[in-house]
């Protein structure tokens, strides 16, 4: 039996990965071809207006056709694997076992490795780099004929972190995003401990966690516009259209959009954002409150120890690493949100976030490179936070 | 038992913030436009007075009684009649019609408050009476040959509803548009990923290969990483690519002009985005499950023959349909509500449900029973798979955050 070198595995992948690379593509346009002459028949029987039925053919077309491709790519792989090698002999048995892993994570790790490694790496590469102008031999800026300094994209160093920690809209987006994450994970973590425990306690509690729990299934613009109701100034001298307004004009206070005001505007979103995120916490903590033991609660109510002491001296230190679970996951959404500023007040400085920051030089400013920038910055708070978790839950395997 | 109560009454408004504005939601969707720009959704449910102008009957339909010429009709059948045949004309849906009992009113539209129901006005030299039911008499002493006039009047309305706003959601071709668009976005975009996913996972659970552990590793840290991190160089990519197409195009000669650009921004795009930014979840939910299958099961299998692909889809897939269940549900619920990304990599013609109800935001300003109807179209398909598949959905998240990540 001839030793199996790594040069044969390599050969048999490649020789695989070749074969797809061909073979899918022009399975695709074949597929499209073909079905293109049954899409228009059935074009004609749906009961739609024609561009909505040509819309929604293509659209099955192309969905079938993904499925088809993504089947045929695991199905045809293995069997090519299976008859490059003498799958009868102990010897292409093993080559065939070492190719198949690579045929099964391979689709994953070329996904990954194209959408989140690769342009993690070309980011930070973007965030050295700016307009640069443009050199002659000597040295000298070189002009075009309006007389305006030629340039072109090179390296600058740190010249776009100095241009954005200068930058008073950085300031405010970090202000703004500090404030969301101390307020949003702790009322998510207060409302949903709170209402954790009281639902466990009534019959009524069931039905109470479902109703909380159902702003987890909708989109942030969804509750934007829900909010809206809530929050919007309008309506007639005599009536407000919005719930906050109307509840509080008796009291003499002026009608106004409550998410638009200067500064605690954000705070009013916010309370959105809770609102959808309590769920969440709310169905962790339940998970983990049913995990202590009964036993130790039931011997502190002998030992003559108030509910209150049982909750913050027993059940809460057994749960403590649940809610820094908790914590953390809201944390790095919270870092992430768009939506709701994006929504509600369309960019307004005063309301930024990072992330509406940097969509905001992406694409209003049309700044990459700055925006790559901010990006990395991003990325620089998250990972401490997400390190600090997986240090945490590393800590605890140990322990137990 | 009074802490009892206490507990309970917390629980309850608790609970009442929480269901209050989805009902203004589904309230507000189903008003007239009138009722839901000039009351808060909460008066829905109770009768409100609301100002209407009124346009009356002119001298033509004047009838001589006596001396007096006299004009006669009923101001609610007349304008609902009226706003009906508009509604016909312009394509739209039943109107809600107005309907109730007038309390005040005036001789024109800015003074609806003047005089009490049943009480008389002097207009144009006749004398007009409007009762609470909206029947009016318009007497002259000589005969009259002018036009109607418009009066104003606040009208005791009962509560209405009716499901006018989400035919004309229907009707105007943005909401099933966008419904549609919804659909071909995130359908794809979660079988795909659960399809690449599994085959990863089952591979990083049972398969051995150098590097597996450090791989595997590497594709859980890629959780941390913002998916702001990929937006702009894949979005460049995207650029190249739909150049060198349209290159390509004009160079075989398919096409012309402007007929061969190629759009960056696709739906094919969108699905190979949210597929690869959804993995690094779906490796680790799928992972954590698989690896935790009998291995008695599967060796046995192995001795009778079968390979690899022969387990995954007999036995490996089988077994792990709730853990595909509750990464599915993730994935179709993350897709079907995102923004950011559909905005940034999606098509700019084809918009997602949650870009065009951002749009509509801005536009449906003082149509606001359009603009909640749209939002309620857009959460009913997510709502529908969250409530029907909760169990799973609440599995997964205690999968991935009590374990940890």
């Amino acid at each position: 039996m001839t030793p199996i070198s790594r040069s044969e595995i390599l050969g048999k992948l490649g020789a695989i990965v070749l074969t797809m690379l061909i073979v899918l593509p022009v399975l695709a346009v074949v597929l499209f071809a073909l079905t293109s002459y049954v899409s228009d028949g059935v074009v004609a029987l749906l009961p739609f207006d024609p561009q909505t039925s040509t819309k929604v053919i293509f659209a099955i077309r192309a969905i079938l056709i993904a499925l088809t491709l993504s089947v045929v790519y695991f199905w045809l792989s293995n069997w090519l694997n299976g008859r490059m090698s003498d799958g009868n002999s102990a010897r292409g048995l093993t080559v065939q076992e070492m190719i198949q892993p690579w045929l099964f994570v391979g689709p994953a790790l070329m996904l990954l490795l194209i959408f989140l490694i690769y342009p993690a790496f070309e980011t930070l590469r973007l965030s050295f780099t700016n307009d640069v102008p443009l050199l002659d031999a000597a040295g000298m800026p070189l002009l075009n004929e309006g007389g305006i300094a030629r340039t072109t994209t090179g390296f600058v160093g740190f010249a776009n972190y100095a241009f954005i920690f200068a930058s008073e809209n950085f300031w405010l987006a970090i202000r703004n995003s500090v404030l969301w994450l101390v307020v949003v994970p702790t009322l998510c973590i207060i409302f949903g401990m709170l209402i954790a425990v009281l639902a466990d306690t009534m019959r009524f509690g069931a039905v109470a966690k479902s109703m909380i729990f159902i702003p987890m299934a909708i989109s942030f613009v969804g509750a934007a516009v829900i909010w809206r109701n809530i929050y919007a100034a309008g309506g007639t001298e005599t009536h407000q259209i919005g719930l906050l307004n109307a509840l509080l004009s008796p009291f003499g206070v002026q009608p106004k959009f409550w998410y638009e005001i200067q500064f605690w505007g954000n705070f009013f979103m916010m309370l959105i954002l809770v609102w959808i995120q309590t769920g969440f916490a709310m169905v962790i903590f339940s998970a983990a409150l049913r995990s202590v033991p009964t036993e130790t609660l039931e011997a502190a109510e002998i030992d003559g120890a108030t509910p209150r002491q049982i909750f913050f001296r027993i059940t809460l230190p057994q749960i403590y690493s649940t809610v820094v679970v908790v914590w953390t996951t809201l944390t790095i959404l919270v870092l992430k949100v768009f939506d709701i500023p994006f929504a509600l007040t369309a960019n307004k400085s005063d309301k930024l976030l990072l992330a509406t920051y940097m969509e905001q030089t992406r694409n209003s400013q049309r700044e990459p490179e700055l925006a790559a920038a901010i990006a990395i910055i991003l990325m620089l708070i998250i990972v401490p936070i997400m390190g600090f978790n997986l240090w945490r839950m590393k800590k605890e395997n140990a322990d137990a | 038992m009074l802490r009892r109560s206490v507990m309970t009454g917390v629980l309850m408004i608790i609970v009442m913030i929480w269901v209050v504005p989805f009902a203004g939601l589904l309230l507000t969707s189903l008003r007239s436009t009138k009722h839901a720009n000039e009351t808060g959704f909460w008066r829905a449910i109770v009768s409100n007075e609301i100002g209407y102008s009124f346009k009356t009957k002119g001298g033509a339909e004047a009838v001589q009684l006596g001396d007096q010429w006299v004009i006669t009709g009923n101001v609610f059948e007349e304008r609902n009649a009226f706003d009906a045949g508009l509604a016909a004309k312009n394509g739209e849906p039943a109107i809600m019609p107005i309907r109730g009992k007038i309390l005040r009113f005036g001789s024109g539209a800015a003074k609806p408050d003047a005089v009490a129901a049943g009480d008389t006005v002097e207009i144009r030299g006749g004398a007009f009476s409007l009762a609470q039911n909206g029947d009016y008499t318009w007497a002259f002493d000589q005969e009259y040959k002018k036009g109607g006039k418009t009066i104003g009047a606040k009208v005791l309305h009962p509560p209405t509803f009716g499901w006018r706003n989400y035919v004309r959601a229907f009707q105007d071709n943005r909401i099933p548009n966008a419904l549609i668009n919804s659909f071909i976005v995130t359908i794809p975009a979660t079988v795909i990923p659960l399809m690449i996913a599994a085959f990863a996972a089952y591979a990083f659970s049972w398969l051995t290969f150098p590097g597996r552990d450090i791989l595997l590793a590497g594709v859980i840290a890629l959780l941390v990483v913002p998916l702001q991190l990929a937006f702009i160089p894949v979005l460049s990519m995207y650029a190249g690519i739909a150049s060198w197409a349209s290159e390509l195009q004009a160079w075989l000669g398919w096409c012309s002009g402007t007929d061969c650009e190629v759009p960056a921004k696709t739906f094919s795009g969108l699905w190979l985005a949210h597929t690869a930014f959804g993995l690094p979840l779906a490796i680790y939910l799928l992972r954590n499950y698989i690896a935790g299958l009998p291995r008695e099961l599967l060796e046995s299998a192995r001795l009778d023959g079968a390979n690899h692909l022969q387990i995954f889809a007999r036995l490996v897939l089988p077994l792990s349909m709730p853990a595909l269940a509750s990464y599915g549900i993730f994935q179709f619920l993350w897709v079907w509500n995102d923004l950011l990304v559909a905005l940034i990599l999606g098509p700019t013609s084809d918009l997602v449900l949650p870009i065009e109800i951002q749009k509509q935001i801005g536009t449906y300003k003082s149509e606001l029973e359009r603009l909640n109807a749209s939002a309620f179209i857009s959460m009913i398909v997510p709502l529908i798979v969250f409530l029907s598949m909760q169990r799973y959905f609440v599995r997964g998240l205690l999968a991935g955050s009590v374990k940890g990540g």
